[in-house]
């Protein structure tokens, strides 16, 4: 990991945590944000532009996000996403579907 | 505010306790270790991420924002109180 680079990218986060996210959702973003850091500390090289751009898409979307409504979630919300069967997913759509149709 | 905001400094001994209060209550830190010498990564055993966990949670305790090459310089206690004492909106 480049380290200053990767740092400031982290510092960036845990601030748009603090400026976007309610409390408690904040402790969690900071969290699951460390966890992942972690994680790709000692990861190789090769995987660290798509783990920065990852990370920097997230932190695009915390920013334009409020009170950590829906946007705030997304990076959360796609790991969630990825543990759901078929039908759960389906039923997702619908009632995405009829939300938007309100 | 306005007319009535004007620097203010805090008191080093009060920072000091500030600042070792933070870093002890800081889970990965062995709070018997800490002193105002310590260095966060080599006498704490915190590593580079934990170290901007430590410096943002001065900035939430003295309510100020810590550039970022400011804040790559805080590496001990007394770094961070040097920098406290000498911000003038600390709170």
């Amino acid at each position: 990991m480049a380290p200053s680079r990767m740092l400031a990218l982290y510092r960036d986060i845990l601030r748009a945590h603090r400026e976007h996210l309610r409390p408690g959702l904040r402790r969690f973003g900071d969290q699951y944000v460390a966890h992942e850091f972690r994680q790709h500390k000692s990861a190789k090289p090769e995987f660290i532009p798509a783990f920065e751009e990852q990370w920097r898409t997230y932190l695009q979307t915390i920013r334009q996000s409020r009170d950590g409504m829906a946007p705030a979630a997304h990076g959360v919300a796609s790991e969630v996403d990825n543990q759901l069967s078929a039908e759960q997913k389906a039923q997702l759509q619908k009632l995405e579907e009829r939300i938007k149709s309100l | 505010m306005g007319a009535r905001s004007f620097a203010t400094f805090l008191d080093r001994a009060d920072v000091t306790d500030r600042v070792l209060g933070v870093v002890k209550s800081f889970e990965k830190v062995d709070p018997a270790k800490v002193t105002a010498k310590s260095h966060f990564v080599s006498d704490l055993g915190l590593d580079s991420l934990d170290t901007v966990e430590v410096v943002m949670a001065f900035e939430d305790e003295f309510t100020l924002e810590i550039e970022d090459k400011e804040a790559e310089k805080i590496q001990t206690c007394e770094d961070a109180i040097n920098f406290i004492c000498a911000h003038p909106h600390a709170k």
